[in-house]
């Protein structure tokens, strides 16, 4: 497949584009946002773990559409689109955990613990490394992308289920930055958000969803490229 | 007009450098890994374009050496089985 050279133009745009909003964002972390006071620079955490949550939320969403796409027209781009998704998403979920827990040693003084927020992230996270795993045990190729769409479809509970946990469950004691909770637990590591906090907030969202975007889109033009090298080598083999 | 960065006094800056060079390495690797595979099947390209100049029956002798594989992709890229024509 090749690319028209307007779509080439653009993905460079949107590359740096996507570059300068993450520079600009840092900026704004380190010197526009104000350290919280009790949770002092541990609270700034707080951007790119909800930033990197957002991204892989929307890709394994994006995994979704290319599940039930493929299905219906089992065009072979939408299994590359729900590949490509579900590969970026899972690096961006491990960002959200991986920055949750630098955050929760110094507020909750461990590492990790088995809440049913973190829990429910875990699970959702095994999940979807389990969809890579289980699509290269799959040899035949049209099984194995129905498969895969199947699953990315289902998977995505393990994604719902992370987002309302913590709005049902009143034992939890992750701290819920927007909308109702049922939580009765004392919710250690809540803070006020300030407009700066606001704003910072939701420029780090954006700038995180379009990065996750963009690299995902130079990840499927990746495959795209390695399908057209495999049909070339067969080829060759074919005429020799 | 932002304050001067004074996040340096502030206390939890080391969990926070810790989570963000984490999320560097992540994302940078990912990115790394991206741009790594591109470079290998760009010299799969170079390759496959020098044997198909050679001609098919020059073809046939080099592959001995470097034989390309229907089911064998570049490492860590396509995993789709081409169809047979």
């Amino acid at each position: 497949m090749e690319y028209s050279s307007q779509r080439t133009a653009w993905l460079t745009i949107l590359t740096y584009v996507s570059i300068g909003l993450v520079i600009a964002s840092a900026i704004m972390i380190l010197a526009y946002a104000r350290p919280e006071q009790v949770q002092g620079n541990a609270q700034k955490l707080f951007y790119i773990h909800l930033g990197t949550f957002f991204g892989s939320f929307v890709l394994f969403g994006a995994a979704v559409f290319a599940g039930i796409q493929y299905l219906r027209t089992r065009h072979n781009r939408w299994d590359d689109l729900g590949l490509a998704s579900i590969e970026v998403g899972l690096i961006f979920s491990l960002v959200t955990i991986v920055s949750g827990a630098a955050w929760a040693r110094p507020i909750w003084n461990t590492w990790w613990t088995w809440d049913p927020r973190l829990t429910t992230v875990a699970v959702m996270w095994l999940t979807y490394a389990a969809y890579l795993m289980l699509r290269a045990g799959i040899e035949d190729p049209d099984r194995r992308r129905r498969f895969a769409a199947v699953y990315g479809i289902l998977a995505f509970s393990s994604v719902i289920f992370t987002v309302i946990i913590i709005r049902v469950r009143p034992d939890t004691i992750h701290p819920v930055a927007a909308g109702p909770t049922l939580s009765e637990t004392d919710v250690t590591g809540a803070f006020d958000m300030t407009p700066r906090i606001v704003q910072t907030l939701l420029f780090s969202i954006f700038t995180y969803v379009l990065v996750s975007i963009i690299i995902t889109w130079h990840r499927i033009r990746l495959e795209n490229r390695a399908h057209q090298v495999q049909q070339r080598k067969v080829n060759l083999l074919m005429n020799t | 007009m932002p304050e001067p960065i004074i996040i340096l006094a502030v206390k939890y800056t080391d969990y926070m450098l810790l989570g963000y060079g984490l999320a560097a390495v992540l994302i940078g690797g990912l990115i790394a890994s991206i741009w790594w595979r591109y470079q290998l099947l760009r010299k799969d390209e170079t390759l496959l374009e020098q044997l198909e100049q050679e001609g098919p029956a020059e073809a046939h002798s080099t592959s001995e050496h470097a034989p390309p594989q229907p089911g064998q992709a570049s490492p860590g890229t396509s995993d789709r089985q081409p169809t047979t024509p």
